[in-house]
This record gives C-alpha cells, structure tokens and sequence, in this order.
C-alpha cells in the first residue's frame, strides 16, 4: 500500500510533464526539450517572490502563471518563425532555448542550488489509515488528481478544448473550419506551460531547492514516459508517466542494495522491452495527418 | 449574374514544380460549377487553393469582390468559403455531436444549437448517432458528416472533393439530391467528382482539366455531349 501511494506520487509528476510534452507534440510535432526550462523558469519566479516577502500562496499562484507566460514567450520568440518546418528544425531550436536559458540561469543567477523555504505544513508526515503520508506527497497527489480531472474536462467540455483534440488529429482541416491556428497551438503551449509550473511546484516541495539544471532529470523521465505511452497520445502520456514512476519506486524498494545503483538501467531495459513488443507505445495516437 | 468566386491565370507550385499553370474559373453566384479530369489533372490542388491551404505563386482569386489571393484558411473560411475535403477527413476521435460544434465554432456565437437541429433535420442518420465517435461512422454516415460540418458556418461558396468517393449508389443519390437542394437554398458550389456523367447533370456549367491547365470549359449540357468528353471520361 505504501509502495503504491508513493509510487503514484512520482508517476504523477511524471504524468502532468509528460503530459506537457504530449499536449505540444500532439499538435506541432515538436518534442520540446525546452520544457524543463519552464521548470526552471517557474523554480526561480517562486525563489524570486519568497525573497520579496510575498505569501507563499502568492508565490505559487505566481510561479504557475510565470511558466505560463514564459511557454508562450517561447512559442511566439523561437517556434512560430519555424512553424511547419521538419521535425530536425524543430528538434533543435528546443534544443537551443534550452540550453539559451539554462546558461542565462547559470550566469546571471548562480551554478548553484539555491534553498527554497517550505512552509511547515508541507514537510509534516501525517498517518492515515496506517499509511505514513508525508504533506507533501498528499498536495502532489492531489494536485495531480485535479490537475488530470480538470484536463480532461477542458478537453472535452470547452471548444477551445475539442478544437485541441481535433488540431491533434487533422490541423488542416480545423484551419477550413475557421479555427485560428496561432491560437490553438498558443493554447497548447499555455497549457504545457502550466503543467510544467505545476510539476516544478511539486518536483521543489520534494527537495526544497532550486537549481540551473533542475528541469533536466524529470523532463527527461517525463519524454521517456511519452514513449511508453505513445508518442503525441495524452492517456498515453499519464498512463506512461505512471507505469515509469511506479517502476522506479518500486525497483527501489525492492533492489538489494547492491543493486540499487543500477535503478535507471533496470527501468531503461524496461523501456526498451515495452518498446520491442509495442512500438508505438501503449496507448498509441491515432493521427490522420498532419500538416501546420 | 456576378461571380462569386474568380480565379485568374493560377499558376501554383510544389516546390520547383508547377502543378497548376494559369487556371482560370468563374463561378455565378448560386451555380453549381462542375470541375472534372483525371487523377493528378490538379482538381484538388485548385480547390487547396481556393481555400488558402496552398499558396499561389502566381494569379489572383477573388471571392464576394475581394482579392482573397493571400488570406489564410481560416479568414476565407470566416467569411464563407467552406471545403469539404476528399477522403471526409471527419475527426475520428471526436464525436458526432463534436465535429459538427467545431464547423461552426467561430462563425456562430448564438445560434449554433439552432443550426445544429436543422442540419440534423437534413442528416436525421447523425441524430441517431450523435453521440458516438465519428470513427465509428460507416463511410456514407462519414461523408454526410462532412457536409453537414461543413455547412454548419452557413458558407456562401462550398467546395466539394469527390462526395460520391466510396459510397454505395443509393447513398451517392442522397448525397446528389441534397447538393441539389442546397443550390435551391442559395448556395453556390464547386463540385470535384470522379462520376463524370452525374456531375454534368447536376451542374450548370464544367471545367475539365488536363494536367494542370483548363483543356474546356463551357455549359454542363455541352460537354456532355462533346465528342472529347464522352469519348475521355463517359467511355462512349
């Protein structure tokens, strides 16, 4: 049982990154490894408002809303001059507002990790029916859950949504139909945004620093996740994101401790297992054609 | 009568090859416009780029007055020209219901449930269906989806790619009688279709392409009794 809730904690992380990536990918085909930037982004804007003396709650709220804007910096700036352009192009300009900004965090803040205060109650472990659950775990958990739950309903509920899971499926034709592009892929980086501000939010509560190169592990993870799960397919993305941060925590609880080192392999081999029987992932997008 | 649709010397390009050199096609206002040809005679490029996927290298399109030559996709969709492409490309994933809430996403703010029920009205198999997926459609259900999306922003100028593409003869006849009733309610359209012989019937006047050029054009009635036309795409 334990295993199972803290597994869930991390697969959740990895879930709303990886969603963050499926979200973008599904529309314009851009795996954006500048995504963990936005972590970064979002980790230094909360660092920034604690130290001005605003309420932790402010901070958050802030945080988030600063990852927002920085995706949609990020799309307007680096990805709309290349729109339509291959896959490689793209590939590579996320590649060069990453590294753009981790060295401008580098050198205009600092190498490294600077301390984030959290407030009290999100270190407490509380025992619920037997369970050891540290507060930190249950906000990730939570925030997960709510996260997904009101994902889903924007997708299905809301036209700007539906146009989103049409633009996945055939963009031109949604173009014929009037819909703005600029604004359906906006949206979509928007939303990347904010599932990376959240993320980031969860990934600090959990080491209560910040760091340069922060974005870097958990963006990692959370392309992997998208792989699994199915390249550009948003369930895949969870579902993905889940299986990869159950795997971890349960390999590390169950490895002798020799072993232990070898966690990531042992996930990877997995991967590549996963891979071998199912190419297109678990949960595959099913995609008409595309063309922005 | 005023065209509503004009496009001059078109001349549009896949890279270094020109695919369409210099069209030129008229289309009255609420007229039915045959466009026929071979495979690869550029009938889907032309309609591409009536609709702005495809950029003109050369020429001009003018649509209700206005040079329209540059506009984007979705600027001529919001102002009436809509396409029902090849092939229905409905969204697979979305449902029914879904599909036809985005044709008219943008164009109507209050009255989308109103124009929902009167293409539902003239398609009453997507009331049946309204909630399933649009993939799980038979292909006839799938192409009179795309119509009615497709005329779910009230167009003035609709463009239609193969409707009879892979439907069974009675479905074909559904679909040409209600092209027919949509000339009667005002609209005007520009019909692609493989059946030749149908198309002439319907459609006042026809353009035939060859290989990216307008080999002739003229009223429905004449060409289907033209020698060339029987003789390339009649089989008489």
């Amino acid at each position: 049982m334990q295993l199972i809730v803290n597994a869930l904690g991390l697969g959740g992380v990895y879930a709303l990154l990886a969603l963050g990536l499926a979200v973008v990918f599904s529309i314009i085909g851009l795996i954006n490894f500048a995504h963990g930037e936005l972590m970064t982004v979002a980790g230094y804007a909360l660092l920034a408002m604690l130290m001005a003396g605003a309420p932790f709650s402010v901070a958050v709220v802030g945080a988030v809303v600063v990852a927002i804007l920085a995706a949609l910096i990020m799309e307007r700036v680096a990805f709309r001059p290349m729109r339509g352009a291959s896959v490689t192009s793209l590939l590579l300009t996320s590649f060069a507002v990453s590294k753009l900004l981790e060295v401008l965090f580098q050198n205009g803040v600092s190498a490294r990790p600077q301390p984030v205060a959290m407030p009290d109650w999100m270190t407490g472990v509380y025992s619920v029916a037997g369970l050891s659950i540290g507060s930190g775990l249950a906000i990730s958990l939570g925030t997960c859950l709510i996260a997904l739950v009101a994902l889903q309903w924007f997708l299905r509920r809301t036209v700007a949504g539906i146009a989103m899971r049409a633009a996945a499926e055939d963009f031109e034709v949604l173009r014929l139909l009037g819909i703005s592009a600029n604004r359906v892929i906006a949206t979509a980086f928007a939303l990347s945004g904010l599932l990376a501000g959240l993320g980031s939010l969860l990934w600090i509560a959990q080491r209560a620093s910040v760091d340069p190169l922060m974005g870097f592990t958990p963006v990692l993870k959370a392309l992997i996740a998208t792989v699994v799960g199915g390249l550009g397919s948003l369930p895949g993305a969870v579902v993905g994101g889940v299986v990869l941060g159950a795997t971890e925590v349960t390999l590390q609880a169950l490895l002798p401790e020799w072993l232990a080192p070898y966690r990531d392999a042992f996930v990877l081999c997995g991967v590549i297992l996963i891979l071998l029987f199912r190419p297109e992932g678990l949960l595959p997008a099913k995609r008409v054609r595309r063309n922005a | 009568m005023t065209d509503l649709l004009s496009v001059r010397n078109l001349k549009v390009r896949y890279g270094e090859i020109e695919v369409l050199h210099g069209i030129d096609l008229y289309i009255p206002e609420n007229e039915i416009v045959a466009l026929v040809g071979a495979n690869g005679a550029g009938k889907s490029t032309l309609l591409a780029a009536v609709c702005g996927l495809v950029p003109c290298a050369a020429g001009h399109i003018d649509y209700a007055g206005r040079e329209v030559t540059d506009w984007r996709p979705e600027r001529r969709s919001r102002c009436g020209i809509a396409l029902t492409p090849e092939g229905r490309r409905v969204f697979t994933n979305l449902t029914v219901g879904e599909n036809l809430l985005l044709g008219g996403a943008v164009h109507l703010r209050d009255g989308l449930r109103e124009r929902q029920d009167e293409l539902l009205g003239l398609f009453p198999i997507l009331r049946r269906r309204f909630s399933e997926k649009a993939g799980n459609l038979s292909g006839g259900e799938q192409q009179m989806l795309a119509i009615a999306r497709s005329l779910m922003s009230k167009p003035k100028l609709l463009l239609l790619d193969e409707p009879s593409l892979g439907l069974s003869p009675q479905m074909i006849d559904t679909v040409f009688d209600l092209i027919a009733s949509l000339k009667q309610q005002g609209l005007t359209i520009l019909l692609v279709e493989q059946n030749v012989a149908l198309a002439l019937e319907i459609a006042a006047s026809a353009t035939v392409l060859v290989n990216g050029s307008v080999a002739v054009t003229g009223p429905a009635n004449e060409l289907a009794s033209s020698a060339l036309v029987r003789q390339a795409y009649l089989g008489a």
